[in-house]
């Protein structure tokens, strides 16, 4: 596979507001290649706020993202997906009125290759065995691990580099987020993959993630090598409650 | 011939007409969820022109394809200029521009062509046939009619169902938001959506100038229709545009002949209020097909 190494996602100083109301507040944080960061927090932190200013889905008050050389601020979603980033947005965001197979290609079109589609097909295929059986059903018929899977080889099917997750285990069972997780981790070592994952679920995602952000209120609370942070239960029980 | 085969057969000529129609306003719904209420208006614009390309090279197919075309450049410049600008705001705002470009369009034709009631040719005869003696009350007009929607039909069912610019378009219509996550340019889809749709009003306006002439407002009572065949298909369907517009052509086709053609047009009215009534998601989508 040709990569193009060392792409660094660099976010620098982020602030978003919804009418006034700041839901993310001078955020910053570095991606580097290959690497998966957690970004963790409880509901309304400004979580999946972060993860759609990078996507380009919402516009930032202040501050810049940008992936190697290219400014992503001000970038609209359909461009900054063809530099190799994937948004997986929180509940996976498949397009139930379409099938599997659908769903699928859809993510693939932009790239005009053919020859390429049915590697990547065969390759998520592969990945997520359960969908090849589901193939040519509609979205709609599948469980919620299936949604997920498929949520997540969607992403995989542009060819992304960068994954932005958020909350890939919202709502399985147990089972199926370790299934996911592990999927996330084999991606980063098999790929190359690099991740930012949103998560609620601080044990699962820690567990796979070389670096950990906090966040609440919209604001850095600790950023730290994952590890460490994986042993400062009582700081995340502190801002996430449980 | 029985009465009332002759009253099915037009009824099924004319519902082509409204369903070509209704076809547009679905295309237009399922790409911005306006409705748009020039839609007549533009198809008699096309229609004008395709009137003034016929007189100037006398051949009937030049004008038929610069209506299609002009169609498409009209929609195309109607959504990216005019209506990109409300598309994210109230739906009154969309609605209120659409009824501003009736009303501009319906202006500015009489005063380029005048305002008078031309006839507009036909490529085939629109006198009823006789087949072995015996009077059929079908015009090679109305045959053409129906071929000709069918075949545009057929060919928007290919383009959505195997097509990647048609996957891409059902995809920006159910979910713009992870379109775009996806690559797929939705903007310049609606553009596209927009343009195709008006190739569908123009082929209407081309189909109902032959018999019922060509004025500056020649295709209010076709929207009424055209509409009323839209809502009854559910808005969102294009095949539920040709089963609407089928029943509105028999519906309408049974209550002028029964009952007096001066009804047609309150008969059409009736049908629209009674379809919002009972049922305003259309007969012909289940609530599972429905965007989010
Ligand atoms: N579209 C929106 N309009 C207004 N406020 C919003 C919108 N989306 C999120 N918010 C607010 O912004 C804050 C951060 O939300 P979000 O980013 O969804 O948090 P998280 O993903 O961590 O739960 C919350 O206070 C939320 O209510
Ligand atoms: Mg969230």
């Amino acid at each position: 596979m040709s990569r193009k190494k060392g792409r660094m996602l660099e976010v620098d100083g982020l602030s978003v507001s919804y009418g006034g109301v700041a839901a993310l507040d001078g955020v910053s944080l570095r991606i580097p290649d290959n690497s998966i960061t957690a970004v963790l927090g409880p509901n309304g932190a400004g979580k999946s706020t972060l993860i759609r200013a990078i996507a380009g889905l919402v516009r930032p008050r202040a501050g810049t993202v940008s992936y190697g050389r290219r400014l992503l601020t001000g970038m609209s979603p359909e461009a900054i997906v063809r530099l190799g980033i994937s948004m997986v947005p929180e509940g996976g965001g498949i397009i139930r009125e379409l099938t599997v197979d659908e769903n699928l290609r859809l993510a693939h079109l932009w790239r005009r290759d053919r020859a390429d589609l049915r590697k990547a097909l065969d390759e998520v295929m592969a990945l997520f065995p359960p969908l090849a059986a589901r193939r040519h059903l509609p979205a709609n018929s599948l469980s919620g691990g299936e949604r997920q899977m498929l949520a997540v080889g969607r992403a995989l099917m542009s060819r992304a580099e960068l994954l932005l997750l958020d909350e890939p285990s919202l709502g399985l069972a147990p089972r199926i987020v370790s299934l996911i997780m592990r999927t996330i981790h084999e991606l980063r070592g098999q790929r190359g993959l690099s991740v930012l994952l949103v998560e609620q679920n601080a044990r699962s995602a820690l567990a796979i993630a070389d670096e950990a952000l906090l966040l609440s209120s919209g604001r850095t609370v600790a950023s730290r090598r994952a590890g460490e942070l994986a042993h400062e239960e009582e700081l995340w029980h502190a801002y996430l409650g449980y | 011939m029985n009465y009332f085969l002759v009253l099915t057969l037009t009824g099924l000529a004319a519902g082509m007409i409204y369903a070509a129609l209704a076809l547009a306003l679905v295309l237009v719904w399922r790409a911005t969820r306006v409705v748009n209420f020039a839609q007549g208006a533009m198809a008699m614009a096309t229609t004008y022109i395709a009137l003034a390309v016929f007189q100037l090279t006398g051949n009937y197919w030049f004008g038929f394809v610069a209506a299609l075309a002009a169609g498409f450049v009209i929609g195309a410049v109607a959504e990216r200029g005019i209506v990109r600008w409300v598309e994210n705001g109230p739906p009154l705002n969309a609605v209120i521009l659409t009824l501003g470009l009736l009303l501009i369009l319906e202006a500015v034709v009489p005063m380029i062509w005048g305002a008078q009631i031309r006839s507009f040719p036909a490529p085939f005869s629109i006198a009823a046939m006789q087949v072995g003696g015996v009077f059929i009350p079908v015009s090679p007009f109305n045959i053409f009619t129906i071929g000709v929607v069918l075949l545009v039909m057929v060919a928007l069912l290919v383009l959505f169902r195997f097509t990647g610019l048609g996957l891409s378009m059902r995809a920006a219509a159910f979910a713009p938001e992870i379109a775009r996550l996806l690559g797929v340019r939705v903007g310049r889809l609606l553009t596209f959506g927009w343009g195709l749709a008006t190739v569908a009003g123009a082929l209407a306006g081309l189909l109902v100038a032959p018999t019922l002439l060509l004025y500056p407002n020649n295709m209010d009572a076709i929207l009424v229709y055209g509409f009323t065949a839209a809502v009854l298909g559910g808005l969102d369907s294009p095949i539920g545009a040709l089963v609407g517009g089928l029943a509105m052509g028999l519906a309408l086709s049974f209550i002028g002949g029964y009952l007096g053609p001066d009804l047609e047009t309150a008969g059409a009215l009736a049908i629209l209020i009674a379809i919002l009534m009972v049922r305003p998601q259309g007969l012909f989508v289940h609530a599972a097909e429905r965007r989010v």
